[in-house]
C-alpha cells in the first residue's frame, strides 16, 4: 500500500474566534490549496482530520455539554440530571453542526481537485472514559486502496461509562496514527502558531520555540508533566502529550503554523526534514 | 471592587480548576501556584488563555475581585474550545 500522511488541523485555524460558526474562508482556502498541490505533486495517500472552531464549542458550551477527555474519567458513573430528550437533542445538533463544518471543508479541498470524501466519526467510534477505544475504519481503507482522502473532524462521539463525550481532533489524530503506523511516514498537525514555545515569547525574553522534542528532551527541560512543582496545565499538556506518545511508538509529528504558503504542500511532497526552522518536530 | 484574601485565592483555585490543573496541596496558596504555571504554547487559543490568566493575576494583585471573576468565563471558555482542537 501506498505511504500515508496524516494531515491534522484546529479548528481554530479554519473558523472565526469571533464569530459562531464563522469559516475564515482565506485559511480553509489556503490550505486546500496545499493539499491540492502536495496530492498531485506526491504519490502518498492523505488522511485529514480538523478540529471543530467555532462550530462546534460555542453549541457544547450553550448546552452546558461538559464531558471531555479529561473530565469523563472524573466523572464516571454519574447519571446526567437532564432529560434525556434533551441530551439527544443537544447531541444531534452538535453533531450536525460538526457536519456543516466538514462539508464545508471537503467542499473546499474538492475545489481544489483532491478527491475528499466526509467521515463524521460520531457515525462509526465509540469511546470509554473519554477515548477512543473503537473505530470502524473498513471505509477508510478502502478509500485509502483507491486514494482518496478521508477527512475527518472533532466530534461528539458515544461513551460506554459517560454517555457522550467530546472527541478532540487530536484524539482521532492519534488513534488513526496507531492503526495506520505501518504505512504512516509522519503526521502534520497545522496550527497557527509556527511551533510548541514553553513560555510566552511575548513577554519572556528567555522564551524560544522547541526545534525538536523528544521525551529525553521534556525531562531536561523539566517540563514535568505529572507530578511537578511547576505544572503545566491539563488542557494544553494533554496536545504535546497525544504527539510524544506517537514518537515514542516510533510515528514522528511535525508542528507548523500551516496558515504560511507552501510549509505544507513540500513537507507532503519531501518528507520530515531532519531539522526544520519554522515549526517543532516531535520525534523519539 | 475589593476583596479579602480567602476571596482571592477562592479565584485563583477557580481558575486553576478551569485550567485543569493537579490538585492544589494543603496549606499551599493556590495565588501564587497560579502565578507560577508554565503554558505550552502552539496555538492562539493557548496565547489567549496565558493572556487571560496573566489579567485575573493583575485583577488579584490589585485586589479588584469583580474583575477577576468576569474573566473567569473566559478563561473556561478558551480551555473548553481546546476540547475540540
Amino acid at each position: 500500500m501506498r505511504k500515508l500522511v496524516i494531515v491534522k488541523f484546529g479548528g481554530s485555524v479554519i473558523t472565526t474566534k469571533t464569530e459562531r460558526k464563522a469559516i475564515n474562508r482565506r485559511n480553509l482556502d489556503l490550505i486546500c490549496n496545499e493539499i491540492g498541490i502536495a496530492f498531485k505533486g506526491s504519490d502518498k495517500n492523505l488522511i485529514i482530520v480538523h478540529g471543530g472552531g467555532s462550530y462546534g464549542h460555542p453549541l457544547a458550551k450553550r448546552f452546558g455539554f461538559r464531558y471531555s477527555q479529561i473530565s469523563a474519567k472524573e466523572n464516571k458513573g454519574k447519571t446526567t440530571t437532564r432529560n434525556s430528550k434533551d441530551v439527544l437533542r443537544h447531541y444531534s445538533k452538535i453533531k450536525t453542526t460538526m457536519e456543516e463544518l466538514n462539508r464545508k471543508v471537503v467542499e473546499t479541498l474538492l475545489l481544489h481537485e483532491t478527491p475528499a470524501i466526509s467521515f463524521h466519526p460520531s457515525d462509526f467510534s465509540v469511546a470509554y472514559e473519554g477515548e477512543i477505544c473503537s473505530m470502524f475504519t473498513d471505509q477508510i481503507d478502502l478509500c485509502l486502496d483507491k486514494r482518496e482522502i478521508p477527512v475527518l473532524h472533532g466530534d461528539v462521539v458515544k461513551d460506554k461509562t459517560v454517555g457522550t463525550v467530546i472527541v478532540s481532533g487530536d484524539q482521532i489524530l492519534s488513534y488513526l496514527a496507531k492503526k495506520y503506523k505501518d504505512i504512516l511516514t509522519f503526521v502534520i498537525v497545522g496550527t497557527d502558531v509556527d511551533g510548541v514555545y514553553t513560555k510566552d515569547p511575548k513577554i519572556k525574553p528567555d522564551a524560544a520555540r522547541l526545534k525538536v522534542i523528544t521525551p529525553q528532551l521534556i525531562n531536561e527541560l523539566k517540563l514535568k508533566f505529572t507530578t511537578p512543582d511547576i505544572d503545566v496545565t491539563g488542557g494544553m499538556r494533554k496536545k504535546v502529550e497525544t504527539l510524544l506518545e506517537l514518537a515514542k511508538d516510533g510515528i514522528d509529528s511535525i508542528i507548523i503554523d500551516i496558515k504560511q504558503r507552501g510549509i505544507l504542500s513540500n513537507l507532503i511532497k519531501e518528507g520530515l526534514p531532519q531539522s526544520f526552522e519554522r515549526g517543532t518536530i516531535i520525534k523519539k | 471592587m475589593s476583596g479579602s484574601k480567602e476571596e482571592r485565592q477562592k479565584i485563583a483555585k477557580e481558575a486553576l480548576k478551569i485550567l485543569r490543573h493537579k490538585e492544589i496541596p494543603e496549606g499551599q496558596d493556590p495565588i501564587e501556584i497560579l502565578k507560577n504555571i508554565e503554558f505550552v504554547m502552539m496555538s492562539s487559543i493557548e496565547f489567549d488563555i496565558r493572556e487571560t490568566t496573566t489579567k485575573i493575576l493583575d485583577y488579584l494583585d490589585k485586589n479588584d475581585t469583580k474583575s477577576a471573576l468576569s474573566l473567569l468565563e473566559k478563561l473556561k471558555d478558551l480551555v473548553g474550545a481546546l476540547d475540540w482542537e
